[in-house]
């Protein structure tokens, strides 16, 4: 599991490489995005696009990296994919967490500085 | 001839010890030479025996661990390229470092003397000039040599050490799944209003998947089904706790006939979701009520929506979601109320079901499932639900279930 992170001013985006966020990478991808929000970060998108495939190990990550960033924060989701979609709006966590369809689209949401280099 | 007490050994070089705690073995036909060339062993720290005769030497070496050999080429006996090959056939003859001695250095020579296993050439003319520098690389080599082995031989031995362990863990876990399937209600079972069905293949042995059904009062049932976030020992340990936790005798709401299932998951999410600990395992569940009227009262939290199907109707989706039930303190839950009439059917499910792959990575899928209860329907429950354990397990085709596989197939009775 890797993830790529792009700085956008105030906003950092991570995505996950790997097509499966599963049992087998949940707890390292919620260490790595955890390091990032434990150093500072408070508008985080997490860009799924390449995300084919979600269990219940996944979403709880997700769930705990949203309530840990709390109210003094943001953490979004872009470029879900149907499965995904589907497991979220099932869970209705659809309700609690924002998605949005690419990460332009999120980072301008969040009102994202220009890229740094 | 045996040179290792009638020599005196020398440590005025700087080569003095590098041959120390080593074996070695000179073999040469010229009794002359093999004595010099004996000395300028033991002079490098060797430990050496002298054979002027090849078969002896042959004969020796094995009977005592031998790391270094120098022998010369030209012996009448036996050369010294048989002599090499012998003794690479030897038990542990692949493991002493082969010096061979000669007049004759061409480069058809050097292949040959490759071929049959030497290690190292040296010009005999160069023999007491050079062969300390030699012994120097031997001695390298070997230590480099027995390093890997004692390392090696640590490694057979934690492997076998962790093996043990792995199997400790192993047979300790069959027991844990003995228990946990135990803690199941039967696979068949008949409660008032209906006839149930269980299909449970767990993943690792013990599941974090669980389910429970049982009457309520005289005229009901209960029924539920839980699959806890994760797979392995520390989502069977929780799924065990919730198994034993939604039992009439403890969650006493499952006593009162017309209980709302919302209620009770609620009271479920109040006892497990903690803001305190996000990392708290939850899970997703589905809870109903069967009463005498011609429908079922159910609440779902985030477990997969159950295939219904009507009779003269094709398998459909109840449409529901729900939050999972220990994840969020603030989370509410609705009950809806279905029609249910004397031969419906609905299938509960858990997500390994639809996530199920073949040996394609092709998952099982929705689609197929309502194909499956379909092609089931005219069945007695008994044999839909065997047959649907029978079709899972071949699509899985005999390999490990990367998630927890549960379905209850419910089917109302005549009245």
């Amino acid at each position: 599991m890797n993830l790529e992170k792009k700085v956008l001013g105030e906003v950092i985006a991570l995505r996950m490489d790997g097509t499966r966020l599963d049992a087998g990478v949940a707890v390292a991808f919620k260490e790595s995005v955890g390091t990032e929000i434990s150093n500072g970060a408070r508008h985080v998108i997490l860009d799924l696009g390449a995300v084919e495939f979600m269990d219940s190990s996944g979403l709880g990550a997700i769930v705990a990296l949203l309530k840990r960033i709390g109210r003094d924060g943001d953490l979004v989701l872009a470029g879900t994919r149907p499965a995904v979609r589907k497991l979220l709006q099932i869970t209705r966590i659809d309700r609690i967490l924002t998605q949005h369809a690419t990460v332009d689209e999120a980072a301008r949401a969040l009102g994202a500085g220009p890229p740094a280099a | 001839m045996d040179h290792n007490r009638s020599l005196p050994v020398s440590d005025s070089t700087s080569t003095a010890r590098i041959g120390a705690g080593l074996s070695a073995m000179v073999v040469d036909d010229d009794p002359l030479m093999c004595e010099l060339t004996c000395r300028l062993v033991q002079d490098c720290g060797f430990t050496v025996q002298g054979f002027t005769d090849p078969r002896e030497a042959l004969r020796a070496f094995g009977a005592a661990p031998t790391a270094l050999v120098v022998t010369d080429w030209m012996m009448p006996a036996m050369d010294g390229i048989a002599l090499i090959r012998a003794l690479r056939q030897k038990p542990s003859g692949d493991m002493a470092y082969v010096i061979l001695l000669t007049t004759r250095q061409d480069r058809d020579d050097i292949v040959a003397g490759r071929a049959a296993g030497a290690d190292d050439f040296l010009g005999k003319l160069m023999t007491t000039q050079r062969l300390p520098a030699h012994l120097q690389s031997a001695a390298r080599i070997l230590a480099l040599h027995r390093r890997l082995t004692e390392r090696n031989a640590a490694l057979v031995k934690a492997m076998g050490a962790l093996q043990q362990a792995y199997d400790r863990a192993q047979a300790d876990l069959a027991i844990a799944a003995q228990a946990q399937r135990r803690n199941l209600p039967p696979s068949y079972a008949t409660l008032p209003t209906l006839r149930i069905g269980a299909v449970f293949i767990p993943s690792a042995i013990v599941s974090g998947d669980t389910y429970g059904y049982g009457p309520v009062g005289r005229d009901e049932a209960y029924v539920f089904a839980a699959d806890v976030a994760g797979h392995g020992v520390p989502a069977a340990f929780q799924s065990v706790t919730l198994n034993r936790m939604v039992r009439p005798d403890i969650t006493t709401g499952l006593r009162q006939p017309g209980f709302s299932p919302a209620a009770i998951l609620a009271e479920l999410n109040a006892r497990f979701a903690t803001e305190a600990d996000s990392d708290d395992p939850y899970f997703t569940m589905i809870l109903m009520r069967l009463g005498q009227e011609d429908h079922l009262d159910l609440a779902l939290a985030g477990h997969p929506p159950p295939l219904l199907t009507r009779v003269g109707d094709a398998p459909t989706h109840v449409d529901l979601t729900g939050f999972p039930v220990g994840m969020l303190p603030e989370a509410t839950y609705e009950d809806v109320s279905l029609e249910f009439r004397a031969g419906d059917r609905l299938a509960v499910y858990s997500d390994g079901v639809i996530d199920c792959t073949n040996r394609d990575d092709v998952p099982f899928g929705e689609e197929r499932l309502a194909d499956l209860l379909d092609a089931v329907r005219d069945q007695t429950v008994e044999h839909a639900t065997d047959h649907i354990r029978h079709h899972l397990m071949s699509w899985a085709g005999g390999r490990a279930l990367a998630d927890d596989v549960s379905l209850l197939l419910i089917e109302r009775t005549a009245r």
